[in-house]
């Protein structure tokens, strides 16, 4: 061997040295920002996201036709017939002619039956018509948008005095903290805590810091960049909820309603700003 | 060919796959530079960075769906004649082009762009005595949680 | 109700001479071009590709846009008003699509 071998391993090693500067250099581009550094800049993108029109809004407008092509006008959401300023903001509550506490999606589904003829199976059908899907533009989700967004402005005020709503409360409370499933997730798997948590960039709220349920659901129905639509509550209770392989989630269940109501009251007092923007 | 030699080569081409990614961003924005030569007709390199001309843009987007960007100059706008919007990095890096005239009052864009992938975004204005400046800002296109 | 709709947010009123701000929103999926995974065939993009802003029927500006603009895009641009009128954005996409939106505005 001799001199061959030692100018063929220093070359070997000079080349693999270079590389691996490189690679090294490479990805340092990428390791330049501290955690809270680049969760600040993240909340600074979706300040800017929100800034200007939000598409959520073309909804509303659709959902206008259709609250009256439905006969939804008909529809008690607990203000009085057709009544919908403010009735995000009240919900949920109970209805003594359906026997139930409501949500507002639950609502809504329960008066395609009474007042537009639909069956309960024709009612999933078109809660779920945009489910999985990028760009639709969904009478359902056009309906949930204009009534929502006529409680602008409202500050959440879910009445926990009536005992069947503080009932539903307790058991959406139950079911948020208790770990289900074959993964032994819940709701507080991530949204709970004291200590700050993510999702590679996004920041997760936390129902146990005051104010933050509140803020995260008082802009829903929210439009979805990454699928050019918007999301109902029920919608992203059925992508939690797969998300952590419990049953399959149907939309204006029990489990909406108590969960919705578990959610509402803790953001009493958050003011209603919808339609919200995110990824 | 003996087991030297062999290794040899071997050891040459690990080490050359482990270097390409230093040297790759060298041919990336070439792909930009045809782009503005073939819609603009200039040179990239002919463009100098400007502090008249403003370029808003994040620096973290949680998604390249939607960035939002805007543009400002306190160039009047008589003297103006294209605002041209390119990111390097994209397939096309062409996005958009505005043309201004005195009735705009001023030179002003908002809008919200999509990006494949960390980027320069680069706000390039056009003025009618053929000048050009420009502002770049880059952002880092990051995946958002699930949910 | 379908892609093209869109909404025009101007002020009410402006002074005369006022620089606004003409802020709309257009519902349209800006599909780039790619590959149909299950058939590996191309599917040719689908984006709006031109939108002009005209104040009392003048041509104010004019944007040419591609698919590397976000879908259902949000654009703001400004408008110097002298008197009152009629703003107008007059947009078309690369299949055919061509659609029309107004907003009037009072000038004092």
């Amino acid at each position: 061997m001799g001199k061959k071998a030692i100018l063929l391993s220093a070359v070997l090693t000079s080349l693999l040295g270079a590389g691996f500067v490189g690679y090294k250099h490479a990805k340092a581009q990428d390791q330049e920002l501290s955690p809270e550094e680049e969760i600040r800049l993240v909340q600074e993108f979706n300040r800017m996201l929100a800034e200007g029109i939000n598409p959520g809004e073309i909804w509303a407008e659709m959902g206008k036709e259709a609250f009256k092509k439905y006969n939804l006008d008909k529809c008690d959401f607990g203000l009085g017939p057709g009544k919908i300023e403010g009735a995000l903001a009240q919900l949920p509550r109970y209805f003594p002619d359906a026997k139930k506490v409501m949500d507002l999606e639950t609502r809504i589904g329960w008066c395609l039956q009474q007042y537009a003829g639909m069956t309960p199976d024709q009612v999933k059908k078109f809660a779920k018509e945009c489910w999985g899907k990028r760009q639709c533009m969904g009478e359902y989700d056009a309906i949930v948008m204009y009534i929502s967004m006529a409680s602008n402005g409202y500050k959440i005020n879910v009445n926990l005095k009536d005992p069947q709503v503080k009932k539903m409360y307790e058991i959406g409370k139950r079911i948020y903290y208790t770990r289900l499933g074959p993964w032994d997730f819940n709701c507080a798997t991530c949204h709970a805590g004291q200590k700050e948590a993510r999702i590679r960039a996004t920041r997760l709220w936390s129902a146990d810091r005051p104010g933050e349920a509140g803020k995260a659901i008082s802009i829903f129905p929210k439009y979805l960049v990454r699928w050019s639509q918007p999301m109902t509550m029920h919608y992203r209770y059925a992508e939690c909820i797969r998300q952590m392989r419990w049953p399959t989630f149907e939309p204006h269940s029990d489990l909406a309603v108590a969960l919705s109501t578990f959610l509402y009251a803790t953001g009493n007092g958050t003011e209603i700003k919808v339609p919200g923007i995110g990824r | 060919m003996n087991r030297r030699k062999f290794l040899l080569l071997s050891a040459v081409a690990v080490a050359g796959l482990t270097l390409a990614p230093a040297i790759k961003p060298a041919f990336a924005s070439s792909k930009l530079e045809e782009e503005i030569k073939k819609r603009i007709g200039v040179d990239l390199s002919a463009i100098k960075e400007s502090a008249d001309i403003k370029l808003t843009a994040p620096t973290i987007a949680e998604s390249g769906a939607n960035v939002p960007i805007t543009v400002e100059s306190t160039i009047p706008v008589d003297k103006v004649e294209r605002l041209w919007i390119f990111v390097d990095k994209n397939p096309v890096p062409w996005i958009a082009d505005v043309k201004f005239t005195p009735e705009n009052g001023k030179v002003y864009l908002s809008t919200r762009i999509k990006m494949g992938g960390t980027s320069n975004v680069r706000a390039i204005l056009q003025l009618k005595d053929g000048t050009f400046v420009m502002a770049t800002k880059e952002v880092k296109v990051t995946a958002g949680g699930c949910g | 109700m379908a892609i093209g709709t869109a909404i025009v947010r101007v002020p009410k009123e402006a002074k005369k001479g006022e620089i606004i701000r003409v802020q709309m929103v257009i519902t349209h999926p800006m599909t780039p071009p790619r590959k149909d995974p299950q058939t590996g065939q191309e599917v040719p993009p689908h984006n709006l590709t031109k939108l002009v802003l005209l104040y009392n029927d003048r041509v104010v500006s004019e944007m040419n846009m591609g698919a590397g603009v976000s879908a259902n895009p949000f654009i703001a641009l400004p408008l110097k008003v002298e008197e009152s009128g009629v703003i107008k954005i007059a947009y078309e996409d690369n299949k055919g699509g061509k659609w029309e939106k107004t907003a009037d505005i009072k000038v004092v």
